[in-house]
């Protein structure tokens, strides 16, 4: 009796205790005196203090809103983010990038704007009209455009001028497909076995080579065969959100070209060295010379600098290829929660991190290029500052351009192409058979989505 | 018979080698972490991981505690942790004490389907998990990190249960003869008698704790609870990861976990030769 009285004694207490946890939390809001908090989600660590000082500047005009910025990696960005939308307590705003941007607007999780745009007159003709329209569909509008990349090459100085080539004859190299082109024969002079012998001399040892001329890597296709196929008239979709068209011959023609380089002409490195996602990252690979130069976005530019000497890199343009030049351009907006408890707050973040005024601050800190055309010479100028000329990046945005596709079954094509494509950089699929197996896993999802 | 001792000290020496060589794999990655951790970050990416960092720097730890709130991280992280084993400890001793011996109706079938949960991944339950949080508005609370852990796991209630079942019954009906109840017998018997095993689940809170990110990721959005887990991984971007921070963060992040083991070893291996478990 006694035992048990206690016991039941024990239980109440802990059940009080429990009570009391649970209901000394109920107090934490979005809101409190007046002041309303805003979460602004990012993935990118390296550009959170120029964001930060762009949102300094916000608050002080805004004294009613406090914003809070929150860094999540890439790796787990996507997940928090639809953990978070099965809560339904996502951050009020957050980067937006054109491979979720078909999910997130089928699911009406993100805010189509359009609306807010027309009342609060904001100038859309400010913005480059090529990234504008990623974020258009119709008479929706998902973001407004925060900035833009391009691919472009970046070079080893020291191991371009041993091999007697300068950065001007660089960006006028050019490739086919029958003979490799003048691209080909400046890889070669790049290219050195362990015996000090070129791909194209009689002995070489490609089991050996001691630096390639090119290490290509990207776990989509955005920094390597993207920008042959761009260069080669290759369209990854009929049109946007439509059909895949990558078994087409001028993509299966890019694909090939980019296999050739490592197992026909032995000039870069192979998918053993590159492939995603475990291999070292294309800086690392530079600065550690495994590779004479690369094919990379602007958003590493940091780290090039970081990694190598002042004045032992720089950027040059794309070779040209059979059908000219190109490169793959593609740009981030801020997405607006659909279910953020402060909409009116909410957009006036967003118009202000898509003005000119906000823009000029993360670009003067060449963090990225803005998405407003006039405010890229401050880009340039940054990097003039630190002693390096970026100007290539800007050349490629004003060329042809292909943009990121757009389509409902990113999911699908994103673990399709990775798995396919790392067999072909093993040189153990052929790009005709990569090819029709992406198209067809892809597509196939394109009907079930829709 | 002279071969035999000298076959016997060869098979010796080949098993130590082995070990020995076990060890180094095992060690290899932490040492390489630290070693990295002090090379300027020019040559952070142009030379191998093994490359020994000469000459040796402290500025990537300056630059963690000057652009990132390290000590905030780690601040945060050992109160939830502390918490977390506290809680543990208290409500897992009571409850395995009432699976291992106190009589009650249906006390076998709510043990086993509460053993059941281990067979729960934790990745089913993180959803659900969130919208209650959600629900209850404790999302990015430091109370969101403690709740879901802090009354025990069935993992820690199956090692202590299995434990305190080992301590013999007679002992505590000496104790009831002279007159002692059931929390003088747990206060004076069972935590005393069951202090390696006790070590040996505050250890494993702890750790655990400290190096969980999946959950502390989806329940946490600002710094002022952002444990180092969470910290360390947002200096991942997409592309460009701040090595020359992430691998000094990682190593100063790995220090409390060495001394807690450094502490607690002792209980440690004594609870695994004593239960048989790990």
């Amino acid at each position: 009796m006694f035992r048990s009285a206690k016991n039941t004694i024990a239980l109440a207490a802990a059940i009080v205790s429990v009570g009391g946890l649970t209901a000394a939390c109920g107090s934490s809001s979005g809101s409190s005196g007046g002041v309303v908090n805003l979460t602004y989600m990012i993935w990118d660590s390296g550009e959170k203090p120029a964001y930060q000082a762009s949102i300094n500047a916000f608050e002080k005009a805004h004294p009613d809103i406090h914003v809070t910025i929150d860094v999540a990696a890439w790796a787990q960005y996507w997940a928090k983010l639809q953990t978070a939308a099965a809560g339904r307590d996502m951050p009020d705003l957050f980067w937006d990038h054109l491979a979720y941007l078909p999910e997130l607007a089928k699911d009406g999780i993100i805010t189509n704007i359009a609306d807010d745009v027309k009342s609060s007159n904001v100038d859309l003709s400010q913005y480059s009209p090529k990234l504008l329209a990623q974020w258009e569909n119709g008479s929706t509008i998902y973001g407004l455009p925060k900035d833009w990349d391009t691919i472009e090459t970046v070079y080893n100085a020291k191991d371009l001028s041993a091999a007697g080539i300068t950065p001007a004859q660089l960006g006028a190299l050019s490739w086919n497909t029958t003979d490799g082109g003048s691209f080909v024969q400046a890889l070669q002079k790049l290219t050195i076995d362990q015996n000090g012998k070129h791909p194209n001399e009689a002995g070489f040892d490609a089991k050996h080579v001691k630096q390639y001329g090119i290490a290509l890597e990207g776990s989509t296709g955005q920094q390597d065969w993207w920008d042959f196929g761009v260069q080669n008239g290759c369209s990854l979709q009929d049109k946007q959100y439509g059909k895949w068209t990558i078994s087409s011959t001028a993509c299966v023609q890019a694909m090939q070209f980019e296999q050739d380089l490592m197992y026909k002409w032995h000039v870069a490195a192979p998918g053993t060295v590159t492939n995603t996602p475990n291999a070292a990252s294309l800086p690392q690979i530079l600065a550690q010379n495994t590779a004479a130069m690369t094919f990379d976005g602007d958003w590493d530019l940091t780290t090039y600098q970081s990694s190598l000497p002042t004045g032992g890199w720089g950027v040059a343009t794309l070779p040209t290829g059979p059908k000219g030049s190109g490169t793959v351009y593609n740009g981030l907006s801020d997405a607006i929660y659909a279910g953020t408890k402060h909409p009116q707050q909410a957009w006036e973040l967003e118009e202000w991190l898509g003005s000119a005024a906000s823009e000029k601050i993360v670009t003067d800190a060449g963090t990225v290029w803005a998405a407003i055309p006039s405010l890229d010479d401050g880009f340039i100028a940054a990097w003039k500052a630190k002693g390096v000329d970026v100007s290539a990046f800007y050349t490629g945005a004003q060329g042809t351009t292909m943009g990121f596709p757009l389509t409902i079954s990113g999911t699908a094509f994103n673990n399709v192409v990775l798995k396919d494509m790392n067999q072909v950089w093993l040189d153990q699929m052929a790009p005709q058979a990569a090819a029709s197996d992406i198209t067809s896993v892809s597509n196939a999802a394109v009907a079930d989505g829709s | 018979m002279t071969t035999k001792p000298i076959g016997r000290q060869m098979s010796g020496t080949a098993i130590y080698l082995l070990l020995g060589l076990g060890g180094l794999v095992s060690i290899a990655p932490y040492l390489m972490t630290l070693n990295a951790a002090f090379k300027p970050q020019s040559t952070l990416l142009s030379t191998q991981a093994w490359t020994p960092a000469v000459p040796a720097t402290w500025s990537n730890f300056t630059q963690l505690w000057q652009q990132y709130d390290m000590s905030g991280f780690i601040v945060h992280t050992a109160l939830v942790a502390v918490a977390i084993t506290v809680g543990q400890l208290v409500f897992t001793t009571l409850a395995a004490y009432a699976f291992a011996r106190l009589e009650f109706p249906g006390r076998e079938p709510l043990f086993w389907l509460f053993i059941a949960m281990m067979m729960v991944p934790q990745i089913v339950t993180l959803i659900p998990l969130f919208l209650i949080m959600s629900h209850l508005n404790l999302v990015d609370t430091y109370r969101a990190l403690i709740l879901p852990y802090v009354f025990g796991t069935p993992y820690g209630i199956f090692l202590v249960r299995q434990y305190f079942q080992t301590i013999p019954a007679d002992l505590e009906a000496a104790a009831r003869i002279d007159g002692a109840g059931t929390w003088t017998i747990l206060r004076r018997i069972m935590i005393p008698l069951g202090r390696p095993i006790l070590a040996t689940l505050a250890t494993i809170t702890f750790v655990n704790t400290w190096n969980s990110l999946l959950w502390p990721l989806m329940a946490t959005s600002s710094e002022r609870d952002e444990v180092v887990t969470v910290g360390i991984s947002a200096l991942q971007g997409q592309f460009a990861s701040q090595l020359h921070i992430l691998l000094p963060a990682a190593a100063v992040a790995l220090l409390p976990l060495i001394v807690i083991f450094l502490l607690f070893q002792r209980h440690i291996v004594r609870s695994i030769a004593l239960t048989g478990l790990k």
